[in-house]
Protein backbone atom coordinates (compact mmCIF):
# COMPACT_ATOMS: atom_id res chain seq x y z
CA UNK A 1 0.00 0.00 0.00
CA UNK A 2 1.09 3.26 -0.68
CA UNK A 3 1.75 5.89 2.23
CA UNK A 4 -0.82 8.19 1.45
CA UNK A 5 -4.04 8.86 3.27
CA UNK A 6 -6.46 6.67 1.86
CA UNK A 7 -6.98 3.95 0.75
CA UNK A 8 -6.32 3.15 -2.98
CA UNK A 9 -8.05 0.63 -4.37
CA UNK A 10 -6.52 -1.34 -7.47
CA UNK A 11 -7.13 -3.78 -9.88
CA UNK A 12 -5.26 -5.54 -12.71
CA UNK A 13 -6.99 -7.52 -15.64
CA UNK A 14 -5.44 -9.41 -18.28
CA UNK A 15 -7.19 -11.65 -20.66
CA UNK A 16 -5.31 -14.74 -22.24
CA UNK A 17 -6.46 -16.58 -25.36
CA UNK A 18 -6.40 -20.31 -25.21
CA UNK A 19 -6.63 -22.39 -28.30
CA UNK A 20 -8.04 -26.28 -28.49
CA UNK A 21 -4.22 -27.63 -28.03
CA UNK A 22 -3.25 -25.44 -24.63
CA UNK A 23 -1.57 -22.81 -26.14
CA UNK A 24 -1.92 -19.41 -24.76
CA UNK A 25 -2.25 -16.17 -25.74
CA UNK A 26 -1.65 -12.65 -23.67
CA UNK A 27 -3.97 -10.69 -25.50
CA UNK A 28 -4.46 -7.74 -22.56
CA UNK A 29 -2.73 -6.43 -19.76
CA UNK A 30 -3.42 -3.31 -18.02
CA UNK A 31 -5.69 -2.26 -15.18
CA UNK A 32 -9.18 -1.51 -14.46
CA UNK A 33 -11.50 0.71 -13.23
CA UNK A 34 -12.40 0.52 -9.83
CA UNK A 35 -15.92 1.64 -9.35
CA UNK A 36 -18.06 3.71 -6.94
CA UNK A 37 -20.60 0.27 -6.58
CA UNK A 38 -17.57 -0.86 -4.29
CA UNK A 39 -17.41 2.19 -1.74
CA UNK A 40 -21.50 1.82 -1.94
CA UNK A 41 -21.62 -1.99 -1.21
CA UNK A 42 -18.43 -1.39 1.48
CA UNK A 43 -20.66 0.78 3.24
CA UNK A 44 -23.46 -1.11 3.55
CA UNK A 45 -21.17 -3.58 5.45
CA UNK A 46 -19.89 -0.84 7.90
CA UNK A 47 -23.57 0.26 8.77
CA UNK A 48 -24.19 -2.78 9.23
CA UNK A 49 -27.69 -2.02 6.95
CA UNK A 50 -27.70 -4.48 4.15
CA UNK A 51 -26.53 -7.95 4.73
CA UNK A 52 -25.80 -9.75 7.35
CA UNK A 53 -23.84 -12.37 6.02
CA UNK A 54 -20.55 -11.69 4.74
CA UNK A 55 -20.80 -13.74 1.32
CA UNK A 56 -23.17 -11.36 0.31
CA UNK A 57 -20.36 -8.93 0.01
CA UNK A 58 -18.20 -10.92 -1.98
CA UNK A 59 -17.39 -10.43 -5.86
CA UNK A 60 -18.84 -13.68 -7.28
CA UNK A 61 -19.96 -12.79 -10.34
CA UNK A 62 -19.24 -10.91 -13.70
CA UNK A 63 -21.04 -9.37 -16.81
CA UNK A 64 -19.42 -9.78 -20.30
CA UNK A 65 -20.87 -7.14 -22.61
CA UNK A 66 -20.13 -6.28 -26.41
CA UNK A 67 -21.04 -2.11 -26.06
CA UNK A 68 -17.63 -0.98 -24.86
CA UNK A 69 -15.81 1.17 -24.52
CA UNK A 70 -18.48 3.91 -22.85
CA UNK A 71 -17.68 7.59 -24.40
CA UNK A 72 -16.07 8.08 -20.88
CA UNK A 73 -14.71 5.63 -18.44
CA UNK A 74 -15.58 6.90 -14.99
CA UNK A 75 -15.65 5.25 -11.31
CA UNK A 76 -19.42 6.32 -11.94
CA UNK A 77 -19.96 3.83 -14.15
CA UNK A 78 -22.64 1.19 -12.95
CA UNK A 79 -23.43 -1.25 -15.63
CA UNK A 80 -21.98 -2.54 -18.79
CA UNK A 81 -22.63 -0.32 -22.25
CA UNK A 82 -24.03 -3.59 -23.53
CA UNK A 83 -23.90 -6.72 -21.33
CA UNK A 84 -24.84 -9.69 -22.92
CA UNK A 85 -28.74 -10.00 -22.21
CA UNK A 86 -29.89 -13.40 -22.38
CA UNK A 87 -28.86 -17.11 -20.67
CA UNK A 88 -28.20 -17.97 -24.70
CA UNK A 89 -25.83 -15.57 -25.37
CA UNK A 90 -23.77 -16.31 -22.56
CA UNK A 91 -23.85 -20.09 -24.19
CA UNK A 92 -26.42 -23.42 -23.17
CA UNK A 93 -23.01 -26.30 -23.83
CA UNK A 94 -21.13 -24.13 -21.74
CA UNK A 95 -19.52 -24.36 -17.76
CA UNK A 96 -20.64 -21.09 -17.08
CA UNK A 97 -23.16 -21.22 -14.34
CA UNK A 98 -25.46 -18.28 -15.72
CA UNK A 99 -27.78 -16.36 -12.65
CA UNK A 100 -31.05 -13.96 -13.91
CA UNK A 101 -30.84 -11.25 -10.89
CA UNK A 102 -32.30 -7.93 -11.02
CA UNK A 103 -29.27 -5.46 -10.82
CA UNK A 104 -28.73 -2.12 -8.47
CA UNK A 105 -28.00 0.46 -11.37
CA UNK A 106 -27.36 4.08 -9.65
CA UNK A 107 -29.56 3.00 -6.84
CA UNK A 108 -32.85 1.60 -8.74
CA UNK A 109 -33.00 -1.77 -9.72
CA UNK A 110 -32.77 -3.09 -13.59
CA UNK A 111 -34.84 -5.85 -15.22
CA UNK A 112 -33.29 -9.51 -14.42
CA UNK A 113 -30.22 -9.98 -15.94
CA UNK A 114 -27.67 -12.71 -16.62
CA UNK A 115 -24.80 -12.85 -14.19
CA UNK A 116 -21.88 -15.47 -15.16
CA UNK A 117 -21.30 -16.88 -11.46
CA UNK A 118 -17.42 -17.26 -10.68
CA UNK A 119 -16.94 -19.94 -8.21
CA UNK A 120 -15.45 -19.63 -5.02
CA UNK A 121 -12.51 -21.88 -6.32
CA UNK A 122 -11.55 -19.10 -8.74
CA UNK A 123 -10.98 -16.78 -6.04
CA UNK A 124 -7.13 -16.88 -4.97
CA UNK A 125 -5.41 -15.05 -1.85
CA UNK A 126 -2.37 -13.62 -3.90
CA UNK A 127 -1.23 -11.50 -1.06
CA UNK A 128 -2.13 -10.14 2.09
CA UNK A 129 -4.74 -7.76 0.26
CA UNK A 130 -5.22 -9.01 -3.00
CA UNK A 131 -7.38 -11.27 -4.39
CA UNK A 132 -7.29 -13.11 -7.56
CA UNK A 133 -10.37 -14.00 -9.85
CA UNK A 134 -10.44 -16.17 -12.43
CA UNK A 135 -12.60 -16.36 -15.34
CA UNK A 136 -12.57 -19.37 -17.63
CA UNK A 137 -15.31 -18.55 -20.77
CA UNK A 138 -15.03 -21.74 -22.40
CA UNK A 139 -14.82 -22.74 -26.07
CA UNK A 140 -18.67 -23.14 -26.07
CA UNK A 141 -19.47 -19.82 -24.67
CA UNK A 142 -20.07 -16.77 -26.17
CA UNK A 143 -19.85 -17.56 -29.42
CA UNK A 144 -21.15 -16.21 -32.48
CA UNK A 145 -23.09 -12.84 -30.65
CA UNK A 146 -24.90 -10.79 -33.23
CA UNK A 147 -26.01 -7.28 -32.77
CA UNK A 148 -28.51 -5.40 -35.11
CA UNK A 149 -27.79 -8.38 -37.67
CA UNK A 150 -24.12 -8.20 -37.48
CA UNK A 151 -21.61 -9.95 -35.76
CA UNK A 152 -20.43 -8.39 -31.83
CA UNK A 153 -17.48 -8.87 -30.44
CA UNK A 154 -16.64 -9.06 -26.86
CA UNK A 155 -14.95 -5.92 -25.73
CA UNK A 156 -16.40 -5.23 -22.16
CA UNK A 157 -16.12 -7.18 -18.28
CA UNK A 158 -17.78 -5.95 -15.08
CA UNK A 159 -17.24 -7.64 -12.03
CA UNK A 160 -20.23 -7.36 -9.29
CA UNK A 161 -20.67 -7.36 -5.40
CA UNK A 162 -23.29 -10.75 -4.70
CA UNK A 163 -26.35 -8.74 -2.86
CA UNK A 164 -25.13 -5.83 -0.66
CA UNK A 165 -28.77 -5.04 0.35
CA UNK A 166 -29.10 -8.10 2.00
CA UNK A 167 -32.79 -9.01 -0.64
CA UNK A 168 -33.92 -12.35 -0.62
CA UNK A 169 -33.02 -12.98 -4.14
CA UNK A 170 -29.23 -11.47 -4.64
CA UNK A 171 -29.39 -8.31 -5.93
CA UNK A 172 -25.45 -7.53 -7.48
CA UNK A 173 -24.12 -4.04 -7.66
CA UNK A 174 -20.99 -3.62 -10.36
CA UNK A 175 -17.67 -2.88 -8.11
CA UNK A 176 -15.43 -3.04 -11.34
CA UNK A 177 -15.05 -2.03 -14.52
CA UNK A 178 -12.97 -2.88 -17.78
CA UNK A 179 -13.42 -2.27 -21.49
CA UNK A 180 -10.91 -4.18 -24.10
CA UNK A 181 -10.15 -4.71 -27.61
CA UNK A 182 -12.63 -6.76 -29.41
CA UNK A 183 -12.65 -10.46 -29.79
CA UNK A 184 -14.76 -11.79 -31.82
CA UNK A 185 -15.52 -15.06 -29.64
CA UNK A 186 -15.47 -18.93 -31.36
CA UNK A 187 -15.56 -22.27 -30.51
CA UNK A 188 -11.51 -22.27 -31.49
CA UNK A 189 -10.52 -21.22 -28.60
CA UNK A 190 -11.19 -19.99 -24.96
CA UNK A 191 -10.68 -17.03 -23.12
CA UNK A 192 -9.26 -16.77 -19.44
CA UNK A 193 -9.78 -13.29 -17.84
CA UNK A 194 -7.42 -13.02 -14.70
CA UNK A 195 -8.54 -9.97 -13.13
CA UNK A 196 -6.58 -8.99 -9.18
CA UNK A 197 -8.24 -6.59 -7.13
CA UNK A 198 -5.43 -5.32 -4.55
CA UNK A 199 -7.47 -3.35 -1.31
CA UNK B 1 -11.85 4.91 0.54
CA UNK B 2 -10.12 7.65 2.68
CA UNK B 3 -11.34 9.15 6.83
CA UNK B 4 -10.64 11.95 8.86
CA UNK B 5 -11.25 12.79 12.15
CA UNK B 6 -12.46 15.64 14.33
CA UNK B 7 -12.54 16.49 18.00
CA UNK B 8 -15.20 18.21 19.96
CA UNK B 9 -14.67 20.28 23.15
CA UNK B 10 -17.78 22.00 24.69
CA UNK B 11 -19.74 21.52 21.53
CA UNK B 12 -17.23 23.43 19.21
CA UNK B 13 -15.10 21.35 16.71
CA UNK B 14 -11.58 22.29 17.79
CA UNK B 15 -9.71 19.88 15.28
CA UNK B 16 -10.21 17.91 11.87
CA UNK B 17 -7.98 16.28 10.25
CA UNK B 18 -7.50 13.32 7.38
CA UNK B 19 -6.89 9.86 9.15
CA UNK B 20 -4.44 7.16 7.82
CA UNK B 21 -5.98 3.87 6.57
CA UNK B 22 -3.92 1.14 7.65
CA UNK B 23 -2.45 -1.87 5.47
CA UNK B 24 -5.18 -4.20 8.05
CA UNK B 25 -8.07 -2.31 6.42
CA UNK B 26 -6.97 -3.96 2.87
CA UNK B 27 -6.44 -7.60 4.48
CA UNK B 28 -9.72 -7.25 6.19
CA UNK B 29 -11.39 -6.65 2.90
CA UNK B 30 -9.36 -9.49 1.22
CA UNK B 31 -10.16 -11.71 3.89
CA UNK B 32 -13.97 -10.81 3.77
CA UNK B 33 -13.81 -11.83 0.04
CA UNK B 34 -12.06 -15.06 -0.27
CA UNK B 35 -13.90 -16.35 3.06
CA UNK B 36 -15.47 -19.89 1.91
CA UNK B 37 -19.42 -19.88 1.33
CA UNK B 38 -19.82 -23.32 2.23
CA UNK B 39 -19.21 -22.65 5.56
CA UNK B 40 -22.46 -21.96 5.46
CA UNK B 41 -23.54 -25.39 5.40
CA UNK B 42 -21.72 -26.53 8.20
CA UNK B 43 -24.53 -27.06 10.94
CA UNK B 44 -21.68 -26.28 13.70
CA UNK B 45 -23.21 -22.31 14.63
CA UNK B 46 -19.71 -21.01 16.07
CA UNK B 47 -18.38 -22.56 12.28
CA UNK B 48 -21.66 -20.86 10.18
CA UNK B 49 -20.57 -17.77 12.33
CA UNK B 50 -17.81 -16.84 10.82
CA UNK B 51 -19.81 -15.28 8.25
CA UNK B 52 -21.74 -13.44 10.38
CA UNK B 53 -20.62 -9.57 8.57
CA UNK B 54 -20.32 -8.11 12.31
CA UNK B 55 -16.88 -9.88 12.37
CA UNK B 56 -15.75 -7.59 9.24
CA UNK B 57 -16.72 -4.26 10.41
CA UNK B 58 -14.86 -2.02 13.10
CA UNK B 59 -15.80 -2.80 16.76
CA UNK B 60 -13.36 -1.05 18.63
CA UNK B 61 -11.64 2.03 18.94
CA UNK B 62 -8.24 2.72 21.44
CA UNK B 63 -5.93 5.70 22.52
CA UNK B 64 -2.18 5.76 22.58
CA UNK B 65 1.05 7.45 23.83
CA UNK B 66 4.70 7.90 22.70
CA UNK B 67 7.07 4.80 23.84
CA UNK B 68 8.87 7.22 26.52
CA UNK B 69 5.91 8.16 28.03
CA UNK B 70 4.95 4.42 29.38
CA UNK B 71 8.78 4.55 31.42
CA UNK B 72 7.41 8.34 32.72
CA UNK B 73 4.51 10.13 34.39
CA UNK B 74 2.20 8.05 36.56
CA UNK B 75 3.88 5.09 34.72
CA UNK B 76 7.22 5.23 36.90
CA UNK B 77 7.76 4.69 40.24
CA UNK B 78 9.74 6.94 42.95
CA UNK B 79 10.36 6.36 46.97
CA UNK B 80 8.07 8.71 47.08
CA UNK B 81 5.49 7.60 44.96
CA UNK B 82 5.72 4.29 46.86
CA UNK B 83 4.71 5.77 49.65
CA UNK B 84 2.01 7.71 48.37
CA UNK B 85 1.00 4.34 47.67
CA UNK B 86 0.97 2.67 50.65
CA UNK B 87 -0.58 5.25 52.46
CA UNK B 88 -3.55 4.95 49.50
CA UNK B 89 -3.22 1.08 49.52
CA UNK B 90 -4.29 1.44 53.44
CA UNK B 91 -7.65 3.23 52.36
CA UNK B 92 -8.07 0.61 49.75
CA UNK B 93 -8.03 -2.12 52.16
CA UNK B 94 -10.64 -0.48 54.16
CA UNK B 95 -12.94 -1.33 50.63
CA UNK B 96 -13.88 2.46 50.63
CA UNK B 97 -14.37 2.86 46.87
CA UNK B 98 -16.72 5.57 47.76
CA UNK B 99 -13.84 8.33 48.13
CA UNK B 100 -10.97 7.38 46.68
CA UNK B 101 -9.62 3.89 44.44
CA UNK B 102 -6.25 3.19 42.79
CA UNK B 103 -4.66 6.50 42.34
CA UNK B 104 -2.54 7.88 39.10
CA UNK B 105 0.08 9.27 40.95
CA UNK B 106 2.82 11.45 39.13
CA UNK B 107 6.33 12.43 40.98
CA UNK B 108 7.75 14.96 38.96
CA UNK B 109 11.52 13.33 39.30
CA UNK B 110 10.40 10.85 37.01
CA UNK B 111 9.42 12.72 34.20
CA UNK B 112 6.56 15.41 32.76
CA UNK B 113 6.84 19.10 33.94
CA UNK B 114 4.76 21.90 34.76
CA UNK B 115 3.07 24.53 33.00
CA UNK B 116 2.07 26.67 35.76
CA UNK B 117 -0.83 24.53 37.17
CA UNK B 118 -1.06 22.44 34.55
CA UNK B 119 0.80 18.45 34.08
CA UNK B 120 2.76 18.36 30.52
CA UNK B 121 3.54 14.71 30.37
CA UNK B 122 6.96 13.23 29.08
CA UNK B 123 6.41 11.66 26.10
CA UNK B 124 9.16 11.62 23.96
CA UNK B 125 8.64 11.32 20.25
CA UNK B 126 5.58 8.87 19.19
CA UNK B 127 5.81 6.86 16.28
CA UNK B 128 5.36 8.75 12.63
CA UNK B 129 2.33 7.85 10.58
CA UNK B 130 3.09 4.97 8.68
CA UNK B 131 0.35 1.97 7.86
CA UNK B 132 2.40 -0.80 8.44
CA UNK B 133 2.12 -1.14 12.28
CA UNK B 134 -0.37 -3.37 13.67
CA UNK B 135 -0.65 -1.56 17.10
CA UNK B 136 -0.49 2.18 17.72
CA UNK B 137 2.75 2.71 19.43
CA UNK B 138 5.79 0.07 18.53
CA UNK B 139 8.65 -0.29 21.00
CA UNK B 140 8.36 -1.48 25.20
CA UNK B 141 5.11 0.13 25.86
CA UNK B 142 5.18 -1.06 29.24
CA UNK B 143 6.14 0.17 32.63
CA UNK B 144 9.58 -1.13 33.41
CA UNK B 145 9.07 -0.93 37.27
CA UNK B 146 9.93 -3.81 39.78
CA UNK B 147 7.20 -4.39 42.22
CA UNK B 148 8.28 -7.17 44.84
CA UNK B 149 11.40 -8.59 42.84
CA UNK B 150 8.78 -8.65 39.92
CA UNK B 151 9.20 -6.62 36.90
CA UNK B 152 5.90 -5.82 35.58
CA UNK B 153 6.42 -5.93 32.19
CA UNK B 154 7.18 -9.14 32.73
CA UNK B 155 3.57 -10.05 33.49
CA UNK B 156 1.64 -7.37 31.80
CA UNK B 157 3.58 -6.84 28.73
CA UNK B 158 3.11 -3.69 26.81
CA UNK B 159 0.61 -3.37 23.86
CA UNK B 160 1.13 -0.15 22.28
CA UNK B 161 -1.90 1.95 23.72
CA UNK B 162 -3.33 2.87 27.10
CA UNK B 163 -4.82 0.21 29.14
CA UNK B 164 -7.72 -0.18 31.81
CA UNK B 165 -6.33 -1.78 35.05
CA UNK B 166 -6.95 0.88 37.61
CA UNK B 167 -10.94 0.04 38.73
CA UNK B 168 -10.85 -2.39 41.55
CA UNK B 169 -13.05 -5.53 39.92
CA UNK B 170 -10.31 -5.43 36.73
CA UNK B 171 -7.19 -5.36 39.29
CA UNK B 172 -8.41 -7.74 41.21
CA UNK B 173 -9.25 -10.40 38.25
CA UNK B 174 -6.51 -9.54 36.16
CA UNK B 175 -3.39 -9.80 38.75
CA UNK B 176 -4.88 -12.84 40.22
CA UNK B 177 -2.67 -16.20 39.65
CA UNK B 178 -0.14 -13.84 38.31
CA UNK B 179 3.23 -13.30 40.23
CA UNK B 180 1.50 -9.82 41.41
CA UNK B 181 -1.50 -11.54 43.02
CA UNK B 182 -0.70 -10.21 46.39
CA UNK B 183 -3.08 -7.38 46.73
CA UNK B 184 -0.51 -4.80 47.78
CA UNK B 185 1.30 -5.51 44.78
CA UNK B 186 -1.74 -6.13 43.04
CA UNK B 187 -2.31 -2.51 43.69
CA UNK B 188 1.13 -0.74 43.26
CA UNK B 189 0.91 -2.83 39.21
CA UNK B 190 -2.54 -1.24 38.42
CA UNK B 191 -1.67 2.05 39.75
CA UNK B 192 2.00 2.05 37.45
CA UNK B 193 -0.50 0.34 34.27
CA UNK B 194 -2.76 3.19 34.62
CA UNK B 195 -4.80 4.39 32.61
CA UNK B 196 -8.52 5.41 32.97
CA UNK B 197 -10.75 5.92 35.78
CA UNK B 198 -13.10 4.41 38.03
CA UNK B 199 -16.67 4.33 36.77
CA UNK B 200 -19.39 6.27 38.70
CA UNK B 201 -20.04 6.18 41.74
CA UNK B 202 -16.82 5.29 42.01
CA UNK B 203 -13.63 8.10 42.35
CA UNK B 204 -10.12 8.09 41.18
CA UNK B 205 -7.80 10.67 41.55
CA UNK B 206 -4.74 12.08 39.93
CA UNK B 207 -2.23 13.12 42.43
CA UNK B 208 0.97 15.33 41.10
CA UNK B 209 3.41 14.98 43.47
CA UNK B 210 7.26 17.22 43.38
CA UNK B 211 9.80 17.17 46.22
CA UNK B 212 7.39 14.87 48.64
CA UNK B 213 4.70 17.63 48.29
CA UNK B 214 1.40 17.15 46.50
CA UNK B 215 1.61 20.24 43.95
CA UNK B 216 -2.05 20.65 42.71
CA UNK B 217 -5.40 19.54 44.56
CA UNK B 218 -7.52 17.60 41.72
CA UNK B 219 -10.96 16.56 43.06
CA UNK B 220 -11.25 12.74 42.74
CA UNK B 221 -13.47 11.60 39.41
CA UNK B 222 -14.95 9.22 37.38
CA UNK B 223 -14.96 8.29 33.59
CA UNK B 224 -17.03 7.33 31.04
CA UNK B 225 -15.42 4.19 29.91
CA UNK B 226 -15.82 2.49 33.15
CA UNK B 227 -18.98 3.39 34.11
CA UNK B 228 -20.49 2.15 30.83
CA UNK B 229 -17.73 -0.47 31.47
CA UNK B 230 -17.28 -0.16 27.65
CA UNK B 231 -13.22 -0.32 27.75
CA UNK B 232 -11.74 -3.64 28.35
CA UNK B 233 -8.39 -4.45 29.94
CA UNK B 234 -6.82 -3.91 27.21
CA UNK B 235 -7.94 -0.51 26.27
CA UNK B 236 -10.42 -1.09 23.59
CA UNK B 237 -13.37 0.71 23.43
CA UNK B 238 -16.50 -1.39 22.38
CA UNK B 239 -18.89 -0.64 19.74
CA UNK B 240 -22.21 -0.13 20.96
CA UNK B 241 -24.54 -0.48 18.26
CA UNK B 242 -25.51 -3.49 16.07
CA UNK B 243 -25.83 -1.07 12.56
CA UNK B 244 -27.16 3.06 12.32
CA UNK B 245 -29.79 4.18 14.08
CA UNK B 246 -32.88 3.87 12.14
CA UNK B 247 -36.93 4.35 12.90
CA UNK B 248 -36.41 1.60 15.02
CA UNK B 249 -33.43 1.58 16.64
CA UNK B 250 -32.21 4.88 18.09
CA UNK B 251 -28.63 6.21 18.37
CA UNK B 252 -26.91 5.18 21.78
CA UNK B 253 -25.31 7.98 23.93
CA UNK B 254 -21.38 8.04 22.82
CA UNK B 255 -20.56 8.01 26.58
CA UNK B 256 -21.84 4.23 26.29
CA UNK B 257 -18.82 3.44 24.10
CA UNK B 258 -18.09 3.44 20.22
CA UNK B 259 -21.21 4.52 18.01
CA UNK B 260 -22.28 4.10 14.76
CA UNK B 261 -24.17 6.38 12.17
CA UNK B 262 -24.38 7.60 8.90
CA UNK B 263 -27.10 9.81 7.03
CA UNK B 264 -30.09 8.21 5.49
CA UNK B 265 -27.95 8.82 2.11
CA UNK B 266 -25.43 6.62 2.89
CA UNK B 267 -25.48 4.34 -0.26
CA UNK B 268 -25.14 7.67 -2.22
CA UNK B 269 -22.37 9.20 -0.39
CA UNK B 270 -20.73 6.05 1.47
CA UNK B 271 -20.03 8.80 4.26
CA UNK B 272 -20.44 6.64 7.91
CA UNK B 273 -19.26 7.79 11.22
CA UNK B 274 -17.83 5.99 14.28
CA UNK B 275 -17.90 8.38 17.88
CA UNK B 276 -17.67 7.85 21.12
CA UNK B 277 -16.72 10.79 24.15
CA UNK B 278 -14.31 10.71 26.82
CA UNK B 279 -15.14 11.94 29.74
CA UNK B 280 -12.99 14.84 31.47
CA UNK B 281 -11.53 12.43 33.76
CA UNK B 282 -10.87 10.27 31.05
CA UNK B 283 -8.87 12.89 29.77
CA UNK B 284 -7.69 13.96 33.10
CA UNK B 285 -6.20 10.58 33.74
CA UNK B 286 -5.05 9.76 30.24
CA UNK B 287 -2.80 12.72 30.72
CA UNK B 288 -1.20 11.18 33.56
CA UNK B 289 -0.44 8.19 32.03
CA UNK B 290 1.16 10.21 28.72
CA UNK B 291 -1.87 11.98 27.06
CA UNK B 292 -3.13 10.78 23.88
CA UNK B 293 -1.23 10.94 20.77
CA UNK B 294 -2.52 8.18 19.03
CA UNK B 295 -6.00 7.06 18.12
CA UNK B 296 -6.88 3.58 16.62
CA UNK B 297 -10.13 1.86 14.93
CA UNK B 298 -9.71 -1.78 14.99
CA UNK B 299 -11.85 -4.66 13.87
CA UNK B 300 -11.97 -8.03 14.54
CA UNK B 301 -8.79 -9.69 13.61
CA UNK B 302 -10.70 -13.65 13.17
CA UNK B 303 -8.28 -15.64 12.38
CA UNK B 304 -6.00 -14.61 15.57
CA UNK B 305 -9.27 -15.10 17.54
CA UNK B 306 -9.98 -18.39 16.53
CA UNK B 307 -5.65 -19.22 16.90
CA UNK B 308 -6.26 -18.28 20.25
CA UNK B 309 -9.51 -20.47 20.99
CA UNK B 310 -12.10 -18.12 20.69
CA UNK B 311 -14.90 -19.06 18.14
CA UNK B 312 -17.49 -16.55 16.81
CA UNK B 313 -19.79 -15.02 17.94
CA UNK B 314 -17.58 -12.92 19.52
CA UNK B 315 -19.26 -11.16 22.78
CA UNK B 316 -17.45 -8.48 23.83
CA UNK B 317 -15.89 -8.73 27.57
CA UNK B 318 -14.09 -6.10 29.91
CA UNK B 319 -12.37 -8.67 31.69
CA UNK B 320 -11.47 -11.62 29.33
CA UNK B 321 -12.35 -10.39 26.03
CA UNK B 322 -12.13 -13.42 23.26
CA UNK B 323 -11.68 -10.85 20.40
CA UNK B 324 -8.29 -10.12 18.98
CA UNK B 325 -8.05 -7.00 17.67
CA UNK B 326 -6.73 -5.79 13.98
CA UNK B 327 -5.88 -1.82 13.46
CA UNK B 328 -8.26 -0.59 10.80
CA UNK B 329 -7.15 3.22 10.64
CA UNK B 330 -4.95 5.52 12.67
CA UNK B 331 -4.62 9.26 13.34
CA UNK B 332 -1.32 10.70 15.36
CA UNK B 333 -1.85 13.66 16.56
CA UNK B 334 0.96 16.15 17.45
CA UNK B 335 -0.32 17.84 20.09
CA UNK B 336 -1.79 15.82 22.75
CA UNK B 337 -5.86 15.17 22.83
CA UNK B 338 -5.19 16.30 26.79
CA UNK B 339 -3.23 18.69 26.39
CA UNK B 340 -4.50 21.04 29.32
CA UNK B 341 -3.28 24.89 29.91
CA UNK B 342 -3.98 27.21 32.69
CA UNK B 343 -7.28 29.32 32.32
CA UNK B 344 -6.98 32.72 34.21
CA UNK B 345 -7.40 31.65 37.55
CA UNK B 346 -8.38 28.16 36.60
CA UNK B 347 -5.59 25.65 37.08
CA UNK B 348 -5.03 23.08 34.05
CA UNK B 349 -4.99 20.03 36.01
CA UNK B 350 -8.80 21.10 37.34
CA UNK B 351 -10.52 22.08 34.04
CA UNK B 352 -10.87 19.15 31.72
CA UNK B 353 -13.80 19.15 29.63
CA UNK B 354 -15.06 16.16 27.94
CA UNK B 355 -14.03 15.29 24.41
CA UNK B 356 -15.74 14.02 21.60
CA UNK B 357 -14.41 11.81 18.44
CA UNK B 358 -16.18 12.09 15.05
CA UNK B 359 -14.10 9.60 13.16
CA UNK B 360 -15.59 9.73 9.42
CA UNK B 361 -14.46 6.73 6.88
CA UNK B 362 -15.95 7.95 3.42
CA UNK B 363 -16.12 4.50 1.17
CA UNK B 364 -17.37 6.33 -2.21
Amino acid sequence: MNFVEDLNIKGHLTISKRDKQGEEEVVFDDHNIIVSGMGVGLSYLFTASGSDTVTDYQIDRVQIGVGGPPAQVTAGINELLDSLATVDEYGTGSNLNIEEREQIVGGVLSDPRPFALIPASKWSRVGDSSVRYTIVIDEEACNDLTRLGSAAALNEIGLFMKNPTGYQDARPILVAYRTFSDIVKTSDFSLIFRWTINW
Amino acid sequence: MRGEVSIWKNGEEVYREANLLCDGAGILIADLMTVSPSLSLVEDHATSSILDASNYTIQAISFGTGEEAFQSNAHAMTEDKQAQLTIAYAKFGDGDFSTSSVPAIVDLASGGSMEGSSFIPHVGLPDAPSPIPTVLQTGNTAPSETINKVDVSSVFPGNGQLTNFLPSSILSATMSGTLLSDPEDAYYAASLLGAFPEGAPNLSEVILRENGSNIVEVSPVSGYFNTASSMDVSGFVNMVMSSVPSDTYSMSSTTEGLCLSAAPTFAEDGIVEYSVTLAAGDVQFANAYGGIFHLGLWTIDREASIRKGNTPPYSFSVLNNPREYRLFARKGITKSLSYISDDGASAGNTNYSDLTIKWRIHFV
